[in-house]
């Protein structure tokens, strides 16, 4: 396998991991943020320092980073307790901005040169290969995958959903609407830790460019093309739209004009997600991928709902 | 003084941004970030009409009609096959277009990712109030804000359009079935609204005697910090709420400038108020 | 027989306007008790006041000897004070099972940690509550899908899967065929027969006057009048407030079954 096919496919893997954090707070919990590109740095930025500066070894690093950025991830909530909606949109759009500002120019965030210099994972005393650092990342998006499997079939999973679909009938039940989004917020913020310190460590240097706005966008619409409230949809669209700009290398300086329309094509003419009810790919695909657990059960009587929000959001 | 020109200046510029916005937003309900896309393509029509022509006039015009174009191209292209679906269906979207907007306007054959000059001249005299002296630009801008920003807020108030909107503000659906064109009205909206942002593309550009493909994103951010502070749908307001944040920019930058660029400040400031007074400076609480 | 709910001098404001005013009441523990009055009385306000999803302006609200004024609304629920909506408000992605489950899980596992826990397939508490409301048949199917008398089912047993000690029903029976009624009738004598404590807001008179052990009135924010249906119906006042509205809710003189 080729070096330039082992970079994608980590960089896809890390990227699977960062869709299914913001699909969790997104998709399950009903909270459209767009500061998840900030929190992916804020795990990176936490791995690359502790790296360097303070002698944290991998594996170390990556729960490390995982505890810094779920606590940032508890903080970014505290908005979300607070506004809804768009305003909720704009809030966190803001927090991402001032974010990427603090990297850029705090000297101790190394400002606008970054952090560099920070060493490959290395395991018993030698230097992981590419190949290894690649089963390293997939393996963390298969853990994130599987945990996530998990955590929508407990009861959290039960009352995220809950607090998606109706804040005020969910208080009416018992659920702490506040609570629920800060821990969806914290554990949001833990999947996109591991996945900022496995891209620190993978690339070996750290940009405030490399987490802005774009980011952020990038990783919200893999979870909205995904199919909000579904699993497999946000990890296929992960892997296709982190794939996309390497299949659209030719086109070169076009690339993100093309990124820019197919965006806003296929939300045009898929409102409801690549792989939410009636899209393409879902009629083209087993229809038992797209959707959670136990809404399996639905199906069949729910072809015909018409009531639905558009969203194609599945349930738990 | 020339602090005094400068406030007012921006706040002006950001007026005529953030008013569009606001009643677009109070009509359609969906974050037009894209709205930044309609920016940028008036101030590079304002280049080409003042290349191919050399007035300051004839180029404000271009601007204005090809924002007000792109506004509705989006509207009609994007937005409305949309308004049922979730909202953060429609922001995918617009932000979509506006990353393709930014991008492609960044072709050399376009704009060029560069910026460019735009030396262009009003013929309004520089008017001087005793100490506060302002240039001809600066005098142009305020006098064509303050034209735009009256005559919005008459048509919101005094017209059938007005009203229109007004309902569609309140409920789109009640508007509706008592009567009003829909697809009409939003889309005045959104002609207007556009216009406006592209003559304050001119304008920004000629005060600043720059062009840029990506002029758009953070002034449109600011707006939509203006509309938050102003309360949705609220043209007073959005003229208050830029003069807030035109002054809160200019004189932290005087004074803590070197801590955070000035684009930070204006998002510390969207923040701390969304924290505070969720419902914006001016706007009522809802119970 | 103890007081359960006790609300005293309850006031709300929007705005200028008065929605409740000095409102003072009291239900004990085993009662049915309708809450009527004419449109924009503050029957719902009221409701959300003791829910907790709205704050009074003045006065308090006690449950079961505990002053919950200042309690948010899943706090008041997992106390005790079980609620549903007007307007029926069903998570719409979820079953009608996994809404029952929603509120037994709140009941079982409360803090995070401990709501962690894999949902069993089957839960007892769950089943039994579905078969109570009549709605073991429909358990798999979205909410979305069904008849608004079963939607309205289906919230009350939401309700009901966290063991309310008080249920409040907001016009359970607006919008609902006659045998929908008769059949929602059924479940609210049940419930009694339960010993669950019912607050409900009627529209439908003759519902409210054969199923409630007592009836207050609200006119204007204000009890005008608490007391057995047969009283009420025949007092003076509460005919005064009925006459003097446009649209009066229904014949108060005669229940029609």
């Amino acid at each position: 396998m080729s070096e330039y096919l082992v970079s994608i496919i980590t960089l896809a893997a890390i990227w699977v991991v960062l869709a299914l954090s913001l699909n969790l707070v997104t998709g399950y919990a009903g909270q459209v943020s767009l500061a998840q590109g900030a929190l992916f740095g804020v795990g990176a930025y936490a791995a690359a320092i502790a790296a360097t500066r303070h002698n944290v070894t991998f594996p170390l690093d990556i729960p490390l980073a995982a505890a810094i950025t779920a606590t940032a991830g508890g903080l970014l909530a505290l908005p979300a307790l607070r506004v809804r909606h768009d305003f909720l949109v704009l809030t966190t759009m803001g927090v991402n901005f001032v974010v990427v500002a603090i990297f850029q120019y705090v000297d101790y965030f190394g400002a606008s040169s970054g952090i560099v210099g920070i060493p490959l994972p290395a395991l018993a005393g030698r230097t992981l290969s590419s190949h290894e650092v690649m089963a390293i990342a997939i393996g963390l998006a298969a853990f994130t995958f599987v945990s996530n499997w998990c955590l929508l079939r407990t009861w959290f999973g039960l009352r995220m959903v809950a607090i998606r679909d109706d804040e005020a009938a969910a208080a009416a039940t018992g659920i702490s609407v506040a609570a629920t989004k800060i821990w969806a917020f914290v554990l949001a913020g833990a999947y996109a830790g591991i996945a900022g310190a496995l891209y620190a460590r993978f690339i070996g240097s750290v940009f405030p460019s490399s987490f802005g706005f774009v980011e952020s966008v990038t990783i919200l619409s893999m979870v909205i093309l995904g199919g909000e409230g579904t699993l497999v949809g946000p990890l296929v669209a992960a892997v296709i739209l982190r794939s996309l700009p390497e299949v659209l290398r030719p086109l070169a300086d076009w690339r993100l004009v093309v990124y820019g329309l197919a965006l806003a094509l296929v939300i045009r003419f898929q409102p409801g997600g690549l792989l939410g009810h009636g899209s393409i790919l879902r009629n083209l695909f087993s229809r038992r991928a797209a959707r959670g657990p136990l809404a399996r059960e639905v199906r069949t009587q729910d072809a015909g709902s018409a009531g639905r929000p558009a969203g194609g959001r599945g349930g738990v | 003084m020339d602090l005094l020109a400068n406030v007012i200046v921006t706040t002006s510029i950001y007026a005529l941004v953030a008013v569009g916005l606001t009643t677009i937003y109070g009509v359609l309900r969906v974050l037009h970030i894209a709205h930044a896309g309609v920016y940028a393509i008036g101030g590079f029509a304002a280049l080409l009409a003042y290349r191919s022509s050399g007035g300051f006039w004839l180029s404000l015009l271009a601007a204005m009609l090809a924002s007000a174009v792109a506004g509705l191209a989006i509207y009609y292209g994007l937005y409305r096959p949309l308004l049922d679906s979730p909202r953060s269906v429609p922001l995918l979207a617009s932000i979509g277009a506006f990353i393709a907007i930014e991008a492609l306007l960044q072709r050399p054959f376009l704009l060029g990712p560069s910026p460019e000059s735009l030396p262009a001249e009003s013929g309004i005299p520089a008017p001087r109030l005793g100490e506060l002296a302002f240039t001809s630009i600066q005098a142009t801008i305020i006098l064509l804000t303050v034209l735009a920003v009256v005559g919005v807020y008459l048509l919101i108030r005094r017209t059938r359009l007005g009203l229109a909107w007004r309902a569609i503000t309140q409920d789109r659906l009640m508007a509706a079935s008592s009567g009003v064109n829909l697809d009409t009205a939003i889309a005045a909206n959104f002609l207007i609204g556009s216009a406006l942002a592209g003559a304050a593309a001119m304008l920004w550009a000629v005060y600043t005697n720059t062009v840029q493909a990506i002029a758009g994103g953070v002034i449109s951010y600011k707006a939509f910090v203006i509309v938050v502070l102003g309360g949705l749908g609220s043209v007073p307001g959005a003229a208050l709420a830029s003069l807030v944040l035109a002054t809160v920019e200019v004189l932290a930058t005087r004074y803590i400038g070197t801590l955070l660029p000035r684009d930070a400040i204006a998002f510390l400031v969207l923040i701390a108020v969304l924290m505070l007074r969720p419902e914006g400076l001016i706007g009522r609480r809802s119970a | 027989m103890q007081p359960l709910l006790k609300v005293e001098s309850l006031t709300r404001d929007f705005g200028g306007n008065r929605a409740v005013d000095d409102a003072t009441f009291r239900v004990s523990e085993g009662e049915v008790v309708g809450l009527i009055g004419p449109n924009g009385a503050g029957k719902t306000t009221l409701f959300n006041c003791v829910s907790g999803h709205l704050r009074p302006t003045a006065g308090t609200v006690r449950f079961a000897d505990v002053d919950v004024t200042r309690l948010p609304a899943h706090a008041r629920a997992r106390r005790g004070i079980g609620r549903t909506f007007q307007v029926v408000r069903p998570f719409r992605s979820l079953t009608v099972r996994q809404q029952v489950e929603v509120g037994a899980g709140v009941a079982a596992y409360r803090s995070f940690l401990t709501s962690l826990a894999p949902r069993p397939r089957r839960n007892r508490r769950v089943d039994a509550v579905l078969g109570d409301l009549g709605l073991a048949d429909v358990a798999d199917r979205l909410v979305d899908t069904l008849p608004l008398g079963l939607q309205r089912q289906v919230e009350i047993a939401r309700a009901e899967a966290l063991e309310p000690r008080l249920l409040l029903l907001d016009e359970p029976g607006a919008g609902l065929t006659n045998p929908e009624l008769a059949e929602l009738s059924r479940h609210v004598r049940a419930l009694r027969g339960r010993g669950r404590t019912v607050l409900l807001i009627e529209h439908a008179m003759d519902f409210a006057m054969s199923t409630c052990d007592r009836i207050i009135v609200l006119v204007e924010g204000r009890v005008i009048a608490d007391d057995t249906p047969k009283r009420v119906q025949s007092d003076e006042q509460v005919i005064a407030a009925y006459l003097g509205v446009e649209d009066p809710v229904g014949p108060l003189s005669e229940p029609a079954r």
